[in-house]
């Protein structure tokens, strides 16, 4: 009988983990045999083995547990596709994140994101399936609590030894499991997608423990030759700044098939004729709108970091230092605005470290604020802009981040199906693809609209001021970038976005390319406000990097950028270089 | 007439013998007469590649779309959205350039997208 029994849970160990095996390359969109029986997949299978070994203790049933096992499995390939449709990058243990910070707005967002008639299939399937195997299953131990309650405990301490700690650091290191750095697809593929995360987790905690090189910031100091002091000079009235972070922006006639978007961005294309204006590039696409938001109000380039994927969460400090700092260090009142709970992304504990002062959320909208489609929508944002500029005389500072042009943007409401209908089309595109686009065009049109708006209220409003305007990332399409060509070649993950910026000021500048971690040093510059050292040291060697010519060796250049941002992090940045060390340069 | 599997063990033995030879020959039939006589196939070699010394290798491609049918062979990287490269028509060999790398996915599809086949290239460990 128990030679049975051996066999029965032998036969369910290979099932489980050559069916889990299957189901990850699936998410992949790989061979389905790649790599079977490498050590990748032996790394895989072994967290596997541990919940399979797990269940069958807790059940006694083998095919019911290599049931469970596989239906757990298929959930997370499942996150897996869905993430690298929407987001072009596979899922990290550092999502976990959202976890660790449950919030009911979260599950909302991503909620929208999933099929409810085939999430009800898929559960009404497993629990048919499960109740079906316990009533046909004949159980290994029928009884026998103790002996069963012995194995699970077994199971869990081998795989807890095996998993974790020392053990599992070497088991799943980087050389065993060929990681590779530069692409976290090649890496899944190698490791599948439980070795990846069982890899990450030993590192998760040590997202700021990257070296600061303090030669290589003052050799790029010197090289940068910036004068020792910043300081501005504005005799008037400071202007009120105000800054919108609209989301998912971008100016579609970057596809080829696009036709002229004037129509249907007015704004867009009238600041640009006016204002300064340029592209940007976005340390993210399709979503992770916070990392954008944080290179924005902190200057630091987040490659500078490679293992932080949520800043805001990953990062618990009282202070961060950075834009807002600036403002309420030049006497401006300091507002975040965000029609979205405060506690998504964790914003109201990294806003208040930022130095806001103020934070309006859903709650705080005005009454008759509205959704337009999924989201609060960009008239009610504008709305809470202009109510928090008329509050007082002292000059403020506004830093506004829509999410009306949120995705998914397939088959999503939209309150106006007229004013849809009427955005030309680009040739080119499916069924799909042109529902996905115009409900996308409906929302940025609506963003541009309540730019144009708010620039129109402010220049009528008699006070000197700066507005700032620009997208986060591209959207997460599901359809069109396969149907469409960007015209440049580049693929839409490498687009950058538009920013532009229009004032009553005085000294504009001209077009500019930049970083979004140098849009700080830009914004204080329109303002005439002064700027911290470090925006002024990171804004010039941005400037220095985009000279460069494509497949120049600038690691000094960024060597030096990056332990400066270190540096920035932790408050320690010093704009002054000692004239011993310039000499011993 | 009334069809009967009783008998002696080696009649009935003969009778399941026969009933099945005379379904694989109605399959066989029906596919021949469909055109679908042989299950489109797509091979790639070499189909594993040395990480250290060649991690951007040549391979051929070869593959077979049953008569009457046409087909699409993308290519793409791993992570990335596939890019159509060559039209599968019949028999037929392409060689790609030297830009084939672990994670480097060959798949073939009907015209109406639908997955014929799906070949993978993986890498063998540097030998130092």
């Amino acid at each position: 009988m128990w030679r049975y029994r051996v066999w029965v849970v032998l036969v369910a160990v290979a099932a489980t983990t050559v069916g889990a095996w299957w189901i990850d390359r699936l998410a992949l969109k790989v061979q389905v045999n790649s790599y079977l029986f490498s050590y990748g997949f032996w790394a895989s299978s072994l967290p596997v083995c541990v919940l399979l070994g797990a269940l069958i203790a807790l059940t006694g049933r083998a095919a019911l547990s290599s049931f469970l096992s596989l239906a757990l499995m298929a959930c997370l390939c499942l996150i897996n596709a869905e993430k690298i449709k929407y987001l072009a990058l596979p899922l990290t243990a550092f999502d976990g994140y959202l976890l660790k910070h449950p919030d009911w707005n979260t599950v909302v967002l991503f909620a929208h994101y999933i099929n409810a008639a085939w999430l009800l299939l898929g559960f009404v399937l497993l629990v048919a399936g499960a109740v079906l195997l316990w009533r046909i299953e004949r159980p290994l131990l029928i009884g026998r609590v103790l002996v069963r309650l012995g194995c699970l405990a077994v199971v869990l301490g081998v795989g807890a030894y095996l998993l974790f700690g020392d053990m599992g650091r070497r088991a799943y290191s980087e050389e065993l499991l060929g990681i590779s750095p530069a692409s976290p697809f090649l890496t899944q593929f190698r490791a599948g997608v439980l070795g990846t995360l069982l890899h990450e987790t030993d590192y998760m905690g040590q997202a700021l423990d990257e070296p600061i090189d303090g030669r290589a910031v003052k050799q790029l100091k010197l090289r940068l030759n910036l004068p020792s002091s910043d300081a501005a000079t504005f005799a008037g009235i400071p202007p009120d700044v105000v800054v919108i972070q609209s989301e998912s922006f971008f100016n579609p006639d970057v596809l080829e098939e696009v036709p002229d978007t004037t129509p249907w961005l007015p704004s867009l294309h009238q600041a640009t004729a006016v204002g300064v204006s340029g592209l940007m590039t976005v340390p993210t696409f399709g979503g992770g709108t916070l990392r954008t938001e944080f290179e924005v109000l902190t200057g630091i380039p987040l490659a500078a970091y490679p293992r932080m994927q949520f800043p805001y969460l990953q990062i618990s400090r009282d202070t961060l230092p950075g834009l807002p700092h600036a403002f309420d260090d030049a006497g401006y009142r300091t507002v975040a605005i965000h029609g979205n709970s405060g506690e998504f992304w964790n914003r109201r504990y990294a806003f208040r470290s930022l130095g806001f002062s103020t934070f309006v959320t859903t709650h705080e909208f005005k009454p008759t604020g509205f959704k337009d489609g999924l989201f609060l929508s960009d008239h009610s944002m504008t709305e809470e802009i202009i109510a928090q500029l008329q509050q007082e005389q002292r000059p403020t500072f506004v830093f506004a981040i829509s999410i009306e042009a949120h995705g998914p943007y397939k088959g999503a409401p939209v309150n106006d199906e007229a004013a849809r209908m009427a955005i030309a089309m680009p040739a080119g595109l499916s069924r799909v693809g042109r529902d996905e686009f115009s409900r996308y065009a409906y929302h940025i049109a609506a963003a541009d609209r309540e730019f144009g708006r708010l620039w129109s209220y402010l220049e009528h409003r008699g006070r000197p001021y700066v507005l700032v305007f620009y997208g986060d990332h591209l959207p997460g399409f599901e359809k069109v970038y396969r149907e469409l060509r960007f015209r440049n070649g580049q693929p839409a993950e490498s687009q950058r976005v538009p920013w532009v910026a229009v004032s009553n000021v005085p000294g504009h500048g001209s077009t500019r390319n930049m970083y979004a971690w140098m849009l700080p040093q830009t914004v204080l510059e329109l303002a005439h406000v002064k700027a911290p050292a470090y925006f002024s040291f990171a804004a010039a060697a941005g400037r220095e990097a985009m000279g460069e010519a494509d497949g120049a060796d600038n690691s000094q250049l960024l060597d030096g950028l990056y332990s400066a941002a270190r540096m920035q992090l932790d408050d320690a940045f010093d704009d002054d270089v000692d004239p011993k060390v310039r000499h011993a340069l | 007439m009334r069809f009967s599997l009783s008998g002696s063990p080696v009649r009935r033995g003969l009778t399941y013998v026969a009933i099945f030879c005379a379904c694989a020959g109605l399959v066989a039939i029906w596919r021949r007469v469909l055109g679908a006589d042989t299950d489109p196939f797509l091979v790639v070699s070499p189909s594993h590649i040395e990480q250290c010394d060649h991690p951007r290798v040549e391979v051929d491609v070869h593959w077979w779309m049953p008569r009457r049918r046409v087909g699409t062979i993308y290519i793409y990287t791993v992570g990335e959205a596939p890019e159509p490269w060559h039209e599968a028509r019949g028999r037929g060999m392409a060689r790609t350039g030297d830009w084939v790398a672990d994670g480097t996915t060959i798949l073939l599809t009907d015209l109406d997208g639908r997955v014929l086949a799906r070949r993978t290239v993986t890498s063998i460990r540097c030998s130092t």
